[in-house]
């Protein structure tokens, strides 16, 4: 049989169900196999006109035009659209040319590496598999975090062992001293062996007091480095990730996260760790003792400990989901309080707010519900656990006193074997119902461990060069994206501008003008083709070099809580004065500012909401400037402001785009005549390109675009572009 | 159109999973509404199975049925479910992050591979219902 130079999966079949199938194309024709490989279609290749992909909500199909009509080959969701999307020109190319080059080129398959381990294919090309990350490397996690500690853990040990022995000697020397009063000899002999005894406990006690002092302290130590560390960990791996990552999630909970999670851990490994050890040692200890003072006794009260471990076990998984539920309901009450805090205007100018406090409450109520719940599961525990622990005490002093009355046993034996016993249930007791505690710290933990160990989406080659003098020559070559696999963006973006060109980005809304922006900045990888900067690859070139050398104005200004002059610094903190001054007159800021009573030190509130949008906008300009970029990304606001700003802004634009290569989304017909060249976007593809004059003329997309636009106001100078769609 | 008959056009679910036979948008191959179905009961029986046929196949997302079992496997869910396109199996990361609420009652859930499944609760049974309570 023929080789296959191309497999592509399936995932339903005819009825809607699923069904792994699969289509492979050989030099001479297309197979169909179902699950078991049996062949369910067969089509000589003469006979295939074409093949289409049809993608739809959630997935697509392949179907083959034959001179008997349309046949579907294959169906499937959307976990196959992207390699059958892939795939198509390749197939088309197959069925077009009569010598194909049947070479079996896997770079389809290559593309998604798999894991090792469970096989998966992986999203990210480094690091390791994120899907079988299991229960335990969660708890090896935060081990080889505490290697960083081990002088102090070992510090911490000793203490523990030694707290552990100590605590052990009281009962023992309290026996000595009942023994020595019950046994009837010689009064002085027994008083100074009373004094000796009461003096050795005296001592006990204070060392006890000491080494509780000195392990507290060490704990804490231990326990605030480790949350500082864990925290810094967190915001770091926040700041290295893509924009993908915050695309996908509800940004808010990351607020909640960082200190509460981190919070959690801190309690455990200051308080937790020395109370795990320190009460499993405690247990061991204290059960050799009682096997020492009376092995029969002990294997008798040992009975009740396998089902009391199993209950436990049992009531683990339990414990798991109930902690997982009420950390969920508080990150859902996190997200509304996040939400509601940053549309607070709109909530305000529609007066939302009893809706808003409703749904509110609800969560929050939800939220209490689960906490009680949980509680509850424990307030029952630790009496029922007290109860049967109390009932083995009785039980010990009836067999013991027995046994004493017999004479097999002394008095003082009995007191402390009766003490040792309270003091095992101590640590089992504890243990039991650290269930809960540990199922908390496990699970922030892994929360934790899952955003430090996300992979960044968009990573630079490893063998990354520095970027030298940058000239400014973008190329596009054959570009496609989409921010979602279902909703391509863009289509085959071919695209040249040459080192201090100035190009107008033009095109209905929607039609991919920003995403195309956002591809250069690598806010994203494209899915398709490669964008090159000075004829070297985008990935190639560190991000952060990328970015210095790239200055944005965005349409939306975001503005940090800080001073104007802090604002222009933001992309080069050690600017001195007199650039932000110099970059400000550029940008025609500096009027306004020296209007300001604290002038460059005018705070400008949360987001820049003390100035004005023309205001902000000229200081985002101001920004860029300082950066002094050799490529400059200019979006127009949409957003109307009176003539003297507008001619402000206008004239700050055209001192800066000098020297650099420039492009502009541009929406004002000054910029589109004064670009040396337009590119038109519809669609997602670059439908016309050339100069204003030219494009007008030609009597396309841009000349219907401008004359709407121009019909629609009367006025000359503004064009509403986003209004024209369409 | 004005009494012409109009060929090449396709149909847009406004709201494709809430609302799967209401408020269809009628549309000519240049992107122009002609018609907004508001529900399929207007038209005619052969009509409506027509209409049916069509968005079949344009929109493609299993409806979760029954919820077999939902278990946590370090940070992922293993899902096995029954859908409208028979059993499957599925992981999802966070729910939180990938369960989209659409009402009260309908929601959607996304899995690693970028799958979509429609679920309502409403149509859940029992024990589907307590799986999913948990979840949410």
């Amino acid at each position: 049989m023929e080789e296959a130079w191309l497999t592509l999966q399936g995932d339903l079949n005819r009825n809607m169900q699923f069904e792994q199938l699969q289509v492979l194309f050989t030099a001479s024709k297309l197979l169909v196999l179902d699950r078991e490989g049996r062949q369910i279609l067969h089509i000589p290749k003469q006979n295939v006109e074409n093949i289409r992909l049809i993608e739809a909500l959630g997935g697509g199909y392949l179907v083959a035009s034959t001179a008997k009509g349309p046949v579907e080959i294959l169906r499937f969701t959307e976990m196959h659209l992207d390699s059958c999307r892939k795939a198509l020109s390749r197939v088309e190319q197959w069925v077009s040319k009569d010598s194909f080059t049947t070479d079996k080129r896997n770079d389809l398959k290559d593309r998604n590496k798999t894991c090792a381990h469970c096989g998966r294919v992986m999203r990210s090309a480094k690091d390791s598999c994120m899907r079988c990350n299991r229960k335990w490397s969660t708890v090896s996690h935060l081990l080889q975090r505490s290697r960083a500690y081990s002088a102090s853990m070992i510090v911490m040990g000793i203490i523990v062992i030694l707290t552990v022995l100590v605590s052990l000697a009281p009962p023992y020397i309290i026996k000595w001293i009942i023994d020595g009063i019950s046994a009837p000899v010689g009064m002085g002999g027994v008083s100074s062996h009373l004094l000796w005894m009461s003096g050795l406990l005296a001592g006990i006690y204070i060392l006890q007091a000491l080494l509780q002092m000195i392990e507290g302290y060490t704990a804490i130590s231990i326990g605030g480095r480790f949350l500082g560390e864990l925290r810094r960990d967190m915001f770091h791996a926040l700041m290295k990730q893509s924009m993908r990552f915050f695309d996908n999630r509800q940004v808010s909970q990351y607020i909640g996260r960082i200190n509460q999670d981190t919070d959690t851990i801190k309690d455990f490994m200051s308080q937790g760790i020395v109370h795990l050890t320190s009460q499993l040692l405690s247990a061991l200890f204290i059960l050799g003792m009682l096997f020492y003072l009376d092995w029969r006794m002990t294997l008798m009260i040992l009975i009740p400990l396998p089902p009391l471990g199993l209950f436990v076990m049992r009531l683990w998984p339990k414990v798991r989901e109930m902690w997982y539920s009420q950390w969920q309901s508080s990150i859902h009450v996190q997200n509304m309080v996040g939400e509601a805090l940053q549309g607070i205007r709109i909530i305000k100018a529609f007066s939302k707010e009893n809706d808003e406090k409703e749904r509110f409450d609800k969560a929050n109520s939800r939220f209490v519900n689960r906490m009680i719940s949980i509680q509850n599961l424990w307030m029952f525990m630790t009496p029922v656990l007290t109860l049967f622990i109390s009932l083995f005490v009785a039980l010990i002093w009836f067999a013991g006193g027995r046994k004493v009355l017999e004479g097999g046993m002394t008095v003082g034996t009995l007191s402390a074997y009766a003490t040792y016993l309270i003091m095992f249930f101590g640590p089992v007791k504890w243990l039991a119902q650290s269930a809960s505690w540990i199922n908390e710290v496990l699970g922030s933990a892994e929360r934790i461990f899952e955003v430090i160990h996300t992979p960044a989406e968009v990573t630079d080659d490893e063998e990354a060069q520095p970027l030298s003098k940058v000239r400014g020559e973008i190329r596009y070559n054959h570009v496609g994206f989409g921010y979602a696999k279902d909703r391509r963006i863009l289509h085959g973006i071919d695209l040249h501008i040459a080192p201090g060109e100035m190009i107008g980005l033009i095109g209905p809304s929607g039609a991919g003008k920003s995403t195309l922006i956002h591809l250069l900045c690598r806010f994203y990888d494209p899915d398709e083709g490669e964008i090159l900067l000075d004829g070297r690859r985008l990935s190639s070139i560190r991000q952060e070099e990328l970015r210095k050398n790239i200055g944005v104005v965005f349409q939306e200004t975001f503005l940090f809580d800080g001073t104007i002059a802090q604002n222009i610094a933001y992309g080069n903190p050690e600017a001195e004065a007199q650039d932000i001054i110099q970059a400000a007159m550029t940008a025609n800021a500096h009027d306004f500012i020296c209007r300001l009573p604290h002038g460059y030190e005018t705070k400008v509130g949360e987001r820049g909401h003390r100035l004005s949008g023309g205001e902000r906008q000229r200081i985002a300009i101001a920004r860029a400037v300082l950066l002094d970029p050799p490529i400059l990304i200019l979006d127009e606001a949409t957003s109307s402001v009176d003539v003297e700003t507008e001619a402000a802004i206008q004239e700050a634009m055209d001192k800066v785009i000098q020297g650099r290569t420039t492009i502009v989304i541009a929406h004002r017909l000054s910029t589109l005549q004064r670009a040396d060249r337009l590119l038109v976007l519809e669609g997602g593809r670059l439908v016309e390109s050339g100069s204003h004059e030219e494009l007008l003329n030609r009597g396309g997309v841009y000349h219907r675009l401008l004359h709407a636009a121009q019909g629609a106001s009367g006025r000359e100078v503004w064009i509403p572009m986003q209004e024209v769609a369409r | 159109m004005n009494g012409e008959p109009v060929s090449d056009i396709y149909l847009v679910l406004t709201f494709p999973v809430t609302e799967p036979e209401r408020y269809i948008s009628v549309r000519t191959a240049s992107h122009q509404e002609i018609h907004l179905i508001h529900s399929l009961s207007e038209l005619d029986i052969s009509s409506q199975a027509a209409v049916r046929e069509d968005l079949e196949r344009r929109y493609m997302i299993p409806k979760v049925v029954a919820i077999k079992m939902i278990k946590r496997q370090g940070n992922h869910w293993l899902w096995d479910v029954e859908t409208s396109y028979g059993k499957v199996a599925f992981r999802t990361n966070q729910p939180q992050e990938n369960i989209d609420i659409l009402s009260n009652e309908t929601y959607i859930i996304r899995d690693t591979d970028g799958r979509r499944f429609a679920l309502h609760v409403s149509r859940l049974d029992k024990r589907s219902k307590l799986f999913w309570n948990k979840i949410i």
